[in-house]
């Protein structure tokens, strides 16, 4: 049944899912070992058949739907130590911005992957990052730009999130960053799409 | 409740079509069409409204009327209602997959490619011709190797291969029989005015044996027809009247047709390169004149969109091939003639096919039938998704993204980190893996029992110095 939890994950039966988890928690089998190798593994899969182009955006959605839905019934049975969460991460789209699709996949896809995400939206100012960034606790801020005209604000707001966070990694992304610009201001990654963003905030932390 | 289908306005009135019709039976009662072969002549001269002078012959213009009205087109179901690509025109040289550079086409690449152009679908002639093989069994081995490795290639309405002596025609017949192949012989005019006399002794050679047949010209406005389109495009209708007239009257075993492949052809030229133009704009604005008198006379569409003077699978390849596919299909053309060649039919590129083939698909992405429906509107969806969400994870997109959006095969979507990613290569690269892949992976097999004919009649055929001695001729 570990497998079926695992291939409704991958195939983003989200009743299937959800059917599993209750029956399989009512059987004792350990939470964690449902999100280890039931949710956590159809998430990989999905994401490396996504990075090889035999998945397509709308599916990968649906399992990451599948995975936040399930772990919903999950969470209240997984201990301190289980690692409910991988991170916080705070997502915004920079100030002047209010182009979202990319960053709104990125958030989807963290969530999938297991991180916590605060998604601040649009046209967000660098002081409501800052501020959702020490209420949260947040391990991760991501900032997103698609505009050349809104991309230079982002050196900025690095320089004064650092300023006021010191621990917190800053990854950056949007049509028009390169990795040569997200070194030039000094952020901790760039990744070009939503899966390569998930494995660098895994590798941030 | 569909969408209106996109279509072409202007070109041709039916009065202005009429006007044409009436002077190709004035060319073809008054002055008349050459044929030189005397057998044909002395069974012409038994019907009343011929007249014969010499090799000249004048039909009265109630029997091309009649001729007209009992030609037969007989489109197999899998052509109906479909876009084809009949693919390649036996060319006789080769743009080579490993090295690019062009040379002889061999028995293996003919092998090779009948069997990326049935992965493909294609219909039509076997794509290039073996030219490692004496001369005399190189058309035998093209329908052999057609009907080894293909379901549709030299088979049915599509099917216009020369079979240039009695001889051969015999053969071919023979294979085509063991087969199961439709066997059909065609009779070329030679513009302006008169029959191609080799053709002539082959159908009547023919005659016998009760197999359909055809007639096709192919004037070149200033070459052998005069230079306006117009011009050579009457003459054509006169040749193509003629020739059929005379087909009706001495194949009455079987039924007859004007080609739909080169059906009211009117060549342009190049007066500086001395050559045909088929990728030229002159060629396209042909295609819209040869649909509309094809229209006319009820004769199925197949147009030569998919010519270029290209030289290599490039730029101007793509603009020629894709200007001209759209604008016939605009017109109403769904059978599009002859994927994969270069240079005016001079050459044939496997990976050219593959470029046509993805072409063909993003024109019909294009032209598609779509319903109107309230369903379609999609209006709870553009009510429900708030402002600053996303459509993109709601079910409608996950259950309805792969028939909304084409997928391409070639003309890849990826960005240009991507496209890096995945090793940069040109579209030429591409199309030349997709074509190994396809031809590698392609899997046909015939009857055991029609394999053994096929080799019996070609191992007889090699043998036969008739055969080889009706080519000596050529």
């Amino acid at each position: 049944m570990l497998d079926e939890l695992k291939d409704s994950i991958i195939t983003g039966n989200e009743e299937k899912a959800k059917e599993l988890i209750q029956s399989l928690l009512a059987q004792g089998t350990a939470a964690k070992q449902l999100l280890d190798n039931g949710l956590i593994a159809g998430m990989d899969v999905v994401g490396h058949r996504f990075k090889t182009y035999e998945m397509y955006l709308p599916e990968v959605i649906m399992s990451a739907t599948t995975m936040k839905s399930a772990m919903e019934i999950l969470k209240p049975h997984l201990s301190k130590t289980d690692g409910v969460s991988l991170g916080k991460v705070i997502m915004a789209t920079i100030e002047g911005d209010v182009h979202d699709i990319g960053k709104n996949l990125v958030s989807m896809m963290l969530e999938g992957a297991g991180f916590q995400v605060l998604d601040l939206g649009v046209d967000v100012s660098v002081e409501k990052i800052i501020a959702a960034a020490a209420e949260e606790s947040a391990d991760i801020v991501g900032i997103s730009a698609l505009l050349t005209t809104t991309m230079v604000a982002m050196e900025p707001a690095i320089k004064m999130i650092r300023e006021k966070h010191s621990r917190v990694k800053i990854m950056v992304g949007g049509s028009p960053i390169t990795q040569e610009y997200a070194d030039k201001i000094k952020a901790d990654g760039f990744a070009p799409d939503a899966l390569r963003a998930v494995n660098l905030a895994k590798s941030l932390l | 409740m569909n969408i209106s289908d996109f279509s072409l306005i202007g070109g041709l009135s039916k009065d202005q079509i009429e006007t044409m019709h009436e002077k190709a039976l004035f060319l073809v009662e008054e002055v008349g069409i050459q044929i030189p072969h005397e057998g044909i002549i002395k069974l012409l001269s038994d019907y009343d409204g011929v007249t014969i002078e010499r090799n000249t012959v004048r039909f009265k213009s109630d029997l091309v009327q009649k001729a007209l009205q009992e030609a037969k087109y007989d489109v197999p179901d899998y052509g109906k209602d479909v876009w084809i690509i009949d693919a390649g025109a036996h060319q006789t040289t080769y743009y080579d997959m490993d090295t690019k550079k062009l040379r002889q086409p061999t028995t293996q690449d003919l092998i090779e490619l009948t069997k990326l152009g049935d992965a493909l679908d294609t219909v039509g002639s076997a794509p290039v011709v073996p030219l490692d093989a004496p001369v005399h069994l190189q058309i035998l081995l093209m329908h052999k190797i057609s009907y080894e490795h293909s379901r549709y290639r030299c088979n049915d309405i599509y099917e216009h291969m020369d079979k240039p002596s009695p001889e051969c025609a015999d053969y071919v017949y023979e294979m085509a029989q063991a087969a199961g192949k439709r066997f059909s012989f065609g009779v070329w005019m030679i513009s302006p005015r008169s029959f191609d006399k080799n053709g002539l002794k082959v159908a009547y050679h023919l005659l016998d044996k009760g197999i359909p047949m055809w007639i096709s010209t192919m004037p070149v406005a200033g070459v052998s027809a005069p230079i306006t389109m117009l011009s050579a495009l009457t003459q054509s209708m006169f040749e193509h009247f003629a020739g059929l007239t005379m087909l009706n009257l001495i194949n009455t075993k079987s039924f007859n047709y004007i080609a739909p492949d080169d059906a009211f052809e009117a060549d342009p030229f190049d007066m500086k390169y001395t050559t045909f133009v088929y990728g030229s704009a002159e060629y396209t604005r042909s295609t819209l004149y040869k649909t509309a008198l094809c229209n006319y006379y009820n004769i199925p569409l197949i147009a030569k969109s998919l010519n270029t003077a290209g030289k290599e699978p490039d730029a101007q390849a793509a603009f020629e091939n894709g200007t001209h596919t759209l604008i016939a299909a605009l017109a109403g053309v769904r059978a599009f003639r002859t994927g994969g060649v270069l240079s005016c039919a001079e050459v044939y590129s496997a990976e050219m096919l593959v470029i046509c083939h993805e072409m063909m698909e993003y024109l019909k992405t294009v032209l598609k039938k779509e319903e109107f429906s309230e369903e379609r509107l999609m209006i709870d969806e553009i009510k429900e998704v708030g402002p600053g969400q996303s459509f993109i994870g709601r079910k409608s997109t996950f259950q309805h993204f792969k028939t909304e959006y084409w997928e391409p095969q070639l003309f890849s979507h990826s960005n240009l980190g991507q496209w890096k990613e995945m090793g940069a290569k040109s579209l030429w690269q591409q199309a030349n893996e997709i074509a190994r892949k396809k031809i590698k992976e392609h899997e046909y097999h015939i009857d055991e029992n029609v394999a053994k004919e096929l080799n019996r009649i070609y191992a007889v055929a090699k043998e036969d110095t008739k055969l080889e001695y009706s080519f000596k001729y050529f």
